[in-house]
């Protein structure tokens, strides 16, 4: 690995500071993917070479776990995957983040990884993390994965730039309507999950609206629904320690058997997660049965429009709505 | 001024007449309209415009649907060359779903599954009915390569170009990117400048047109990759010949 | 459960082990029972996660029982711990990349981003004046060598071009970006049928033709007759992937000079070949250069030749004038590194109507990479010996390729080959209407190897079948070829296959040196490289055995040149067999040389002694004894019929010829159950039955050691493993652990390893090979397991979620 300098922020001010005044400096907290990032000597034009880092570990209160039946949970963006897996705000609550939590990579990765870093993490597309490619994600001018090998890649809403987004955590996040709090230079603001991960066409340089200047520090997470289900599952290759070739959280507000209100999220088969609305329209004010989790499938994937290697992971993505639609309403 | 050159549809007070004219090339369908249209003579009829002698673009983006795999590349790379120098960033060829096209047995080889799409992009018309109509003289011929183009500096936004052009934009209902513009031809409002917009051929760009340059099908052809004696977005010369072959492969749609 | 609570007394290590399990060993397995409800095998095929103190508890137990084991004198056929666990799992144990010495540089190397490219320009300058970098190597520092050590025209991605050796990685790999090359890209060829199309781009202006020999060619008999008279016929085609060994110890080599000496550290399964050439491509004499290696972390077949960073290492070295480590980067070893490679192979099967086999005609192309010609005959070899079959006729190419070496990986060809011929077997089976089980049974040659028609030196196939399948409870489980299946939920299948492997054989050098000290300790001189099988305990072991000594008192030596003599590869199933072969020899010239002194010292003929637990006695008379220690002190040299003493330790030595007249092969079977998911694609492996033929189990622990490392590894390859190359650049996109994916043990399946034992006629007590014939089931069972779940029979592996699904959707 290239040599890097360390600088340590005991604030969050302190850390935007630093990055807004070195413009190749990089917040690290567990660094699992910032390291292999460096290691990998990724850098394009408008990809720097990260070679400041700035250890947001040591920032009091950012791995700080709040919960309350008015606010709802408070997540300093710090906490490790692990503190939250075995956090009882998460289980007793929001049963659909504790199993979200509980997937990534490893248990030795969740022991450092932080919830921030899960949801920030860069796509893991080998030609963007191929030095040998120059492609549009980090300033140049093609994308090899649209006329090449790509099997991992993004089955809905890919131009210009396939990936997909690899977060296990977002779609929970965004099943449960989470927002996002932000700071930067000019202060503090809110911004739901909805509108923090950008496309390719908003801006083809990053995966959300943070700034270089910009951190995020919390994840607000409303108070637990009542008559709520959910269902989180994830495919892939090896079955343990992998990304997600597709994964879904589903959220459900059942009345009376019937669906009052849902949010199905999908990871891995769009550059940024995936809201099915396409499915939730067929499953709003019905009961779920069979038939209907099918309907609701085939709808979700009617704009898809499959690469050349990819088109199994329509069929996967049909499967795990089917499945967690049946498996929230039968919860 | 400018309005004397006009009669028959274009008037800027809407009636009856107007609306026939306009509602006819809607029901004839664009290319039989347009056919019509220039079969009734061009310059100097007393009914039609009186078109203003204008040159032959220097190139046409000639799209060819059976090698378009809908990757969206010429979309956002027009949306950011134009952005780059300040111009609306509405991208000005959009890419439709149609399953029905046959596909390049290259395309079948080398991307199964792919999908099958075509291509609406301006077709610079010999003598494009866009022009004439505007009140502000917004649309013209652009010096360097002929292309027709909008000063969006001048475009007041009425929209007599969009519904000048003959050539309709098919339902965004199925468009691949589901951005949902209100298009009706190959001119497109936007709503956020305030301005309509067409394709100029990117006259600003060393590279010419960013989507023939960057289409990756394009690129792998160039490459020798996928073997295809033609583009996917090919650059011709906009003769009448060039012109008639395009129109027959647009308007049915 | 009643928790009794017993203690152990603490005993210091000492390894040893046992005629037959004593009580205490299977005391201690039964506490681990009682206390956790399992034994401590059952918990690491579980995959559980210990706490600490339990950690320190298991290997507190582990010495206490291996301790307590230690009470008898050794036998081959007893359960060893590996003499050398403790100090590797503990990480007491130096690897080669351990090795630091004083004041040494450290290593990176720039590699071509083409696969097919002319280096126009190369200027190091600024890179040699960056602070902290003390040589910079480019190719007119090389001498000539194939694979070149540095490339003018890098004919595959990641093909060295330059190299710095500095003060710390950081510095080199600043020094790298500093290098300016030019490159002008040339048209390459990644497939191996492509290659040898015609116009086909050349791989390197070196070659003449992407065709480095002729094809491997075979006939017996008359195919097209035999096809002809067959009832049923089978065909199809299959494709394997580019595969790489991802040892756990990435490839190093450490080089150090004194005046005109050369040493160098490095991980290696054969360091007196790899040396050999070292010192041959530096004209230096052989004694000048010396090559040590410890242990070797994982070899796989990948660690055998002298690579460019060998030389890399040694030349960056010299010109430095200061010790060199190059420590391979993960992302070096794909690109520099031997790969197994992709095979495409039309083959077609001619069965009778009572399912034996009459014809049998394959041709297979495969890709060399851009050096090395090999012969791509180790495809075919099971498949022309497995079964009787009269007829056949096989041709295999291996064109030149701009990609990545071929190489070994656990055997060469015989996975991909297998992997063709059982799922065409199975196919049969099916038309057939028969339990493929009774058609292998009905096929199986266990006699005589038909291309060379001599006897095998052994063959248990047939007991391996039965053993298997009898563990599996295959007759309960298959439910025949007309199952029902509801693909809209999870299925679970059953495949199996058997096999003949073509490594195993004795080879040449096989040298081993036995040494019995004044104290009667034992040191077993070889240069044999312990890979992780456990092969140096293997050899103590069967010195022990052969001198009646304990297993404690025998050291065997590490591979170094200045110390071993040439015993041949680790490699090729061949260590137990051929290896073991020259330490027995080596041991009991030992012996000779011992009851010699000893006969004389107690009057009795040499034929009466024997040994047992370090004491010599007449076996009409044990109260005539000497202990080992004594007879060695009345060592006798014999001079022109007078004896004299010798006062000096025993020196037995032996060099062994290549036996002939025997065919010598490892044979097997599998039996796999798997769980597959028609709407996600994956698969899980349930249930693993291997049984191997081993000859004689030495050490049944190292048995089944390596078959379930072996089950691990075929797995991998059956459903996650492929280096993958972008077709239109040429490029490696997945030269990383992310994304080549290997087998977790959280995912292990139940894996019960059967060793049969129909003892060989040629090996050491009987014993033959195991090291690459494990891996060689999984692919074609997995592959059959899915089409008994499924319906669907995929012929391309890996297996991943993306071909099954592809494979459903075409039903």
């Amino acid at each position: 690995m290239r040599p890097v300098k360390y600088l340590a922020a005991p604030t969050w001010r302190d850390a935007i500071n630093a990055l807004a005044k070195y413009p190749t400096a990089k917040a690290i907290a567990g660094g699992s993917d910032l390291l292999g990032w460096i290691k990998d000597d990724i850098t394009g034009a408008k990809e720097p070479q990260w070679d400041i880092l700035v250890d947001i570990r040591t920032i009091k209160e950012g791995a700080a776990i709040r919960f309350s039946r008015n606010e709802g949970l408070r997540i300093g963006s710090l906490a490790t995957l692990t503190d939250l897996e075995s956090a009882k705000e998460v289980q007793e609550n929001y049963p659909l983040l504790a199993s979200a939590v509980g997937h990534p990579a490893s248990p030795g990765i969740r022991n450092v990884g932080t919830i921030g870093g899960n949801i920030n993490q860069r796509p893991r597309c080998w030609y963007l993390r191929g030095a040998e490619f120059d492609c549009y994600k980090k300033g140049g001018d093609f994308c090899f994965a649209v006329t090449g090998k790509n099997e991992y890649h993004a089955i809905l809403e890919g131009e210009l730039c396939y990936i997909v987004h690899p977060s296990d955590v977002a779609p929970a996040l965004l099943a449960l309507d989470a927002k996002a709090k932000i700071l930067g230079p000019k202060g503090e603001k809110t911004v739901p999950f909805s509108e923090y991960f950008v496309g390719p066409r908003v801006d083809v340089i990053r995966e959300n609206i943070l700034q270089h200047d910009e951190v995020l520090t919390e994840i607000q997470i409303p108070p637990p629904v009542p008559s709520s289900k959910s269902s989180f599952l994830k495919v892939t290759n090896r079955g343990v320690y992998d990304f997600a070739i597709v994964n879904i959280a589903t959220w459900l507000k059942l009345n009376n058997g019937s669906v009052e209100d849902s949010r199905i999220v999908l990871s891995g088969v769009a550059p940024t997660p995936h809201r099915s609305t396409a499915a939730e329209g067929v499953i709003k004010g019905k009961r779920i049965d069979e038939a209907l989790a099918k309907q609701a499938a085939d709808q979700a994937l009617v704009r898809a429009r499959p690469m050349s290697d990819n088109a199994y992971k329509v069929e996967i993505a049909k499967t795990l709505i089917r499945r967690s639609l049946l498996e929230a309403a039968g919860a | 001024m400018a309005e004397d050159q006009y009669s028959g549809g274009e008037q800027p007070t809407t009636g009856n007449q107007e609306v026939t004219r306009r509602e006819f090339l809607r029901q004839m369908g664009a290319g039989a309209a347009a056919v019509t249209f220039f079969s009734l003579g061009v310059a100097g009829q007393a009914r039609g415009p009186a078109f203003p002698p204008m040159a032959e673009a220097t190139g046409v983006v000639f799209p060819d649907p059976s090698l378009c795999i809908g990757c969206l590349t010429c979309e956002v790379v027009c949306s950011r060359a134009h952005e780059e120098v300040g111009l609306s960033g509405v991208p000005r060829i959009r890419i439709y779903d149609d399953p029905s096209i046959k596909l390049h047995p290259e395309i079948i080889r080398n991307y199964p599954d792919r999908g099958a799409f075509f291509q609406e992009p301006c077709l610079q018309c010999p003598e494009a009915p866009c022009l004439p109509v505007c009140p502000v003289d917004a649309l013209r011929v652009e010096p360097k390569t002929q292309a027709r183009i909008i000063d969006e500096s001048t475009c007041i936004a009425c929209g007599r170009c969009e519904r000048a052009c003959p050539f309709t934009a098919v339902d965004e209902n199925r468009a691949t990117n589901r951005e949902v513009l209100g298009q009706a031809s190959r001119i497109t409002f936007d709503p956020k400048k305030n301005v309509y917009v067409k394709c100029d051929l990117c006259y600003f760009r060393e590279g010419g047109p960013a989507c023939v340059e960057r289409c990756p099908v394009n690129i792998r052809i160039r490459q020798g990759i996928v073997k295809s004696d033609i583009l996917c977005l090919d650059l011709p010369a906009s003769t009448s010949e060039v012109f008639q072959k395009l129109r027959q492969q647009q308007a049915a749609s | 459960m009643a928790k009794t609570k017993k203690t152990l007394a603490p005993i210091h290590w000492e390894f040893g082990t046992l005629r037959n399990p004593t009580p205490l060993m299977l005391e201690l397995e039964e506490y681990s029972k009682e206390l956790y409800g399992f034994t401590q095998v059952e918990r690491v095929m579980r995959g559980e996660e210990a706490a600490p103190t339990a950690a320190q508890q298991r290997i507190d137990r582990a010495r206490a029982e291996a301790a307590a084991a230690a009470l008898a004198s050794t036998a081959v056929g007893t359960r060893l711990p590996d003499m050398h666990g403790y100090e590797k799992v503990t990480g007491k144990a130096t690897f080669p990349v351990d090795v630091y010495p004083a004041s040494g540089l450290y290593t990176r190397v720039l590699r071509s981003p083409y696969p097919h490219a002319k280096v126009k320009r190369l200027d190091v300058s600024k890179a040699e004046q960056l602070p902290g970098v003390m040589a910079v190597l480019t190719p007119k520092d090389c001498p000539t060598m194939d694979p070149p050590i540095l490339a003018e025209e890098p004919s595959h991605h990641g093909e060295a071009v330059a190299a710095v050796a500095a003060v710390d990685e950081g510095v080199a790999e600043a020094a790298l970006r500093l290098i300016e090359v030019e490159y002008e890209q040339l048209p390459f060829v990644l497939e191996a049928r492509d290659a040898m199309k015609p116009g086909a781009p050349l791989v390197n202006s070196r070659y003449r033709s992407n065709a480095p020999r002729d094809p491997f060619v075979y006939k017996r008999g008359d195919a097209a007759k035999g096809f002809a008279e067959a009832d049923v016929i089978v065909e199809g085609t299959s494709q394997t992937a580019w595969e790489q060994h991802v040892a756990m110890e990435p490839h190093n080599a450490t080089a150090l000079w004194e005046r005109d000496k050369l040493t160098i550290w490095t991980s290696s399964q054969y360091v007196h070949r790899q040396r050999d050439v070292i010192a041959d491509t530096l004209k230096m004499p052989h004694s000048k250069v010396r090559l040590i290696s410890e242990y070797t972390g994982g070899g796989f077949g990948d660690k055998t030749r002298a690579y460019p960073y060998h030389m890399i290492a040694a030349l960056l070295a010299k010109k430095a004038g200061r010790p060199v480590r190059y420590e391979l980067t993960r992302k070096d070893v794909f690109l520099e590194c031997t790969h197994n490679y992709p095979k495409y192979q039309e083959l077609r099967l001619g069965f009778k109507r009572d399912g034996a086999m009459v014809a049998l005609q394959s041709r297979a192309w495969v890709a060399t990479g851009d050096s090395g010609a090999r012969s791509n005959a180790d495809d075919f070899e099971s498949a022309i010996r497995i079964f009787k079959c009269p007829n056949v006729d096989v041709i295999g190419y291996a064109p030149y390729t701009n990609t990545g070496i071929s190489g070994a990986l656990r055997t060469v060809g015989e996975p991909s080959g297998n992997f063709a011929f059982a799922i065409l077997v199975d196919q049969a089976a099916e038309k057939l209407n028969m339990d493929p089980l009774d058609l292998y049974l009905k096929n199986i040659e266990e006699r005589v190897d038909q291309v060379v028609n001599l006897p095998f030196s052994s063959n248990g196939v047939r007991e391996c079948l039965l053993k298997a399948a009898e563990a599996f409870g295959w007759k309960q489980k298959w439910q025949g070829w007309r199952k029902q299946r509801d693909l809209t939920k999870p299925q679970r299948g059953v495949g199996m296959m058997a096999f003949l492997c073509n490594k195993g054989a004795m080879s040449v050098p096989m040298t081993a040196v036995c040494q019995i000290d004044r104290d009667g300790s034992v040191r077993v001189v070889q240069a044999g490289a312990d890979l992780g099988g456990g092969q140096r305990t293997t050899f103590a072991m069967i010195a022990a055995e052969v001198l009646g000594v304990a297993v404690g008192r025998v050291t065997v030596t590490k591979p170094d040149t200045e110390v071993t003599s040439d015993t041949g590869i680790v490699a090729g199933s061949r260590a137990t067999k051929s290896i073991g072969s020259a330490v027995k020899a080596a041991a009991e010239d030992a012996r000779a040389q011992l009851l010699e002194g000893a006969a004389l010292k107690l009057n009795v003929p040499q034929s009466d002694l024997d040994i047992a637990d370090g004491v010599i006695f007449a076996k009409a008379d044990p109260s005539k004894k000497l202990t080992i220690a004594e007879a060695v002190a009345a060592g006798v040299v014999v001079v022109d019929q007078v004896v004299l003493p010798a006062g000096a330790p025993i020196i037995g030595k032996a060099v062994v010829p290549a036996p002939r007249g025997y065919s010598q092969k490892t044979l097997g079977a599998g039996f796999f159950e798997v769980e597959v998911d028609p709407g996600t694609g994956m698969v899980k492996v349930l249930k693993i039955v291997q049984a191997h033929d081993v000859g004689k189990a030495i050490n049944p622990l190292a048995v089944e050691n390596q078959i379930i490392g072996g089950a691990i590894q075929g797995m991998g390859k059956a459903l996650t493993e492929e280096m993958i190359y972008d077709p239109a650049t040429g490029v490696v996109v997945n030269p990383n652990l992310d994304d080549y994916k290997l087998h977790m043990m959280a995912t292990m399946p139940e894996i019960t390893t059967i060793a049969v034992e129909p003892i060989d006629v040629l090996g050491p007590f009987g014993a033959k090979g195991l090291g690459e014939p494990v891996n060689i089931p999984a692919s074609p069972c997995i592959a059959n397991a899915i089409y008994d779940a499924m319906g669907v029979r995929l012929s391309e592996i890996p297996m991943t979620p993306y071909r099954i699904l592809k494979a459903v959707r075409s039903l």
